[in-house]
């Protein structure tokens, strides 16, 4: 791992800096000599083979686990989690669920429904949706209300499970894509888990790849060309390059790349560091 | 309130439903005036020889009063198990040992016949109200028991987690995600226990009392007087229909309403 990973970032904003962190359940270790860090405004992807240990890692940095090893420093004065399912509470209404989390910071009744009315359009809910109880809308629909949930809370920290990786390709793009404008207007930092590569290399600044047993980051990719520049086109060439080196097909216990490469890997906009 | 509020609310259209009950009702009625017809009045009353015997014995006000006094013994048997059932079955599902030893104990309760609880306290209270009391107790008491142990049992952990990353504090986690779990177990557990403690009172007044609605049914049966059977075994249906039908289903109704699936 590159020293150079674990400068403290400068930024004014709040940063989440994350320090040699090691977490073993039970005799297992889980996690080893993790080491990264996100200014504002960055958006990190965390890719790696299922069981490598990203979900442990993001339950480290929201608190969900308690660390045992290593340094986490969350300087962001807000952060927000979202979970593989939208995890409402069934027995209150899409509008009472949205705004649990202004509730829960004392807003009264009135302003917290406002807000929540304001930003339903913008998700793409109606108000007649609100006023139903989870189980009468779709999974899209459910996954609205998860986004519109966290982001009521005006984050600054987003820490993302894979969220809407239960609903199909077109609807999350669109949730994709209203949480990027979002992230953009707001100066977000954004830490998301994905095992899917394209998506990463839509969505992301960095990806950060890990191996599995014990979980560790094997390389961090930087993608250079500005996340609204990104086309279809480039984004399939980029997810082919990727895919191309050795050390993701590793990663994700691919056999070894066909000769010759069926991409060009001449036009790269990306760096990485192991 | 405002769950009161809406139930008064969907109140009429509610009733306005019950025609369809009332018709099935009034098909049993005119299958009982066939079958005393039939068999004569001595076996089975006939319908008006009933209602005549009830106007009676409401009138002179011994009805309502061996109702009242049944009543008093149901509920306060039936309290005693909602707060002792509700109480310890989520302190035992709060801990897992706790969990699994006392769902045997409970699997014996609930086996254990309520007519062999009644022989025991006969035996422990005699012909007080305590043995009316007691069995309603030790009859309702596991079923309220179990419902709250798995309520407790199966709080959602993804929902715990999700409600510790939005910072919730202490008191919205009791009353909006720990409590209307629980509720939705332990509500059909006390509906369910409520009907039980009006059977169970009534069956251990006939047995061992002097008063109220079981002992007023053993002298009319010891009377062969077949009319006041029938009319306290209306009074005893009535009420029971009366509070499951006009109190619990639209409370119900409003409660679960979350839960209700769209056809």
């Amino acid at each position: 791992m590159s020293s150079s990973l674990n400068t403290k970032p400068v930024s004014q904003k709040g940063y989440l800096l994350v320090e040699n962190v090691e977490h073993d359940f039970v005799r297992t270790q889980v996690l080893k000599n993790i080491s990264f860090s996100i200014s504002a405004g960055e958006v990190y992807a965390l890719v790696g083979p299922s069981g490598c240990g990203k979900t442990t890692l993001l339950h480290l940095c929201n608190g969900l686990l308690d660390l045992q090893d290593g340094v986490i420093e969350n300087t962001f004065k807000n952060t927000a989690s979202m979970f593989q399912q939208p995890r409402l509470l069934p027995w209150k209404t899409c509008l009472d669920n949205m705004t649990l989390g202004l509730k829960a910071r004392r807003w009264n009744k009135k302003d917290r429904n406002l807000k929540g009315l304001k930003l339903a359009a913008l998700v793409g809910l109606q108000p007649s949706d609100l006023e139903k109880f989870p189980h009468q809308l779709s999974g899209g629909m459910q996954s609205r209300v998860a986004l519109a949930r966290v982001l009521l809370l005006e984050p600054d920290l987003l820490l993302l499970d894979e969220p809407f990786s239960a609903l199909d390709i077109g609807l999350k793009t669109e949730l994709y894509q209203l949480l990027l404008e979002q992230q953009s207007q707001r100066d977000l930092a954004v830490l998301m888990i994905t095992h899917d590569l394209m998506e990463a290399v839509r969505l992301c600044d960095n990806i950060l790849l890990m191996n599995s047993k014990p979980g560790r980051i094997a390389a961090s990719f930087k993608l250079t060309r500005p996340t609204s520049l990104r086309d279809d086109a480039w984004v399939y060439q980029t997810t082919a390059e990727l895919l191309q080196q050795p050390i993701v097909r590793e990663s994700f216990e691919l056999p070894p790349p066909t000769s010759p490469s069926p991409v060009d890997l001449t036009t790269r906009e990306w760096s990485y560091k192991c | 309130m405002h769950l009161l509020r809406s139930t008064f609310r969907e109140l009429p259209s509610y009733l306005w439903s019950g025609w369809g009950a009332i018709c099935s009702l009034l098909l049993l009625m005119a299958a009982w005036q066939l079958v005393s017809e039939h068999y004569g009045s001595l076996v089975l009353a006939q319908p008006l020889e009933t209602f005549t015997s009830f106007q009676h014995l409401w009138n002179d006000q011994t009805m309502p009063e061996a109702l009242l006094i049944t009543g008093r013994r149901a509920l306060l048997g039936l309290l005693l198990a909602l707060g002792l059932g509700t109480g310890l079955g989520l302190l035992a599902g709060v801990s897992v040992t706790a969990a699994m030893m006392s769902r045997p104990l409970v699997t014996v309760l609930l086996g254990m016949p309520p007519i062999a609880w009644l022989v025991l306290a006969m035996l422990w209270f005699g012909a007080s109200d305590g043995t009316p009391i007691f069995t309603v107790f030790v009859a309702t008491f596991p079923m309220v028991f179990i419902g709250a142990l798995q309520g407790a049992r199966t709080v959602d952990n993804q929902l715990n987690e999700m409600a510790q990353t939005l910072q919730l504090p202490k008191r919205m986690m009791l009353f909006d995600v720990y409590l209307p779990h629980v509720f939705s177990y332990l509500f059909p557990a006390w509906v369910a226990a409520l009907g039980m403690s009006w059977k169970i009172v009534v069956m251990a007044e006939l047995l061992a009392n002097q008063d109220g609605v079981g002992a007023s049914l053993a002298v009319a049966r010891s009377h062969l007087d077949s009319a006041a059977s029938m009319a306290w075994i209306c009074a005893i249906v009535l009420l029971l229909l009366g509070i499951e039908y006009l109190f619990l289903e639209p409370i119900k109704r409003q409660v679960e309403r979350w839960r209700v699936t769209e056809t």
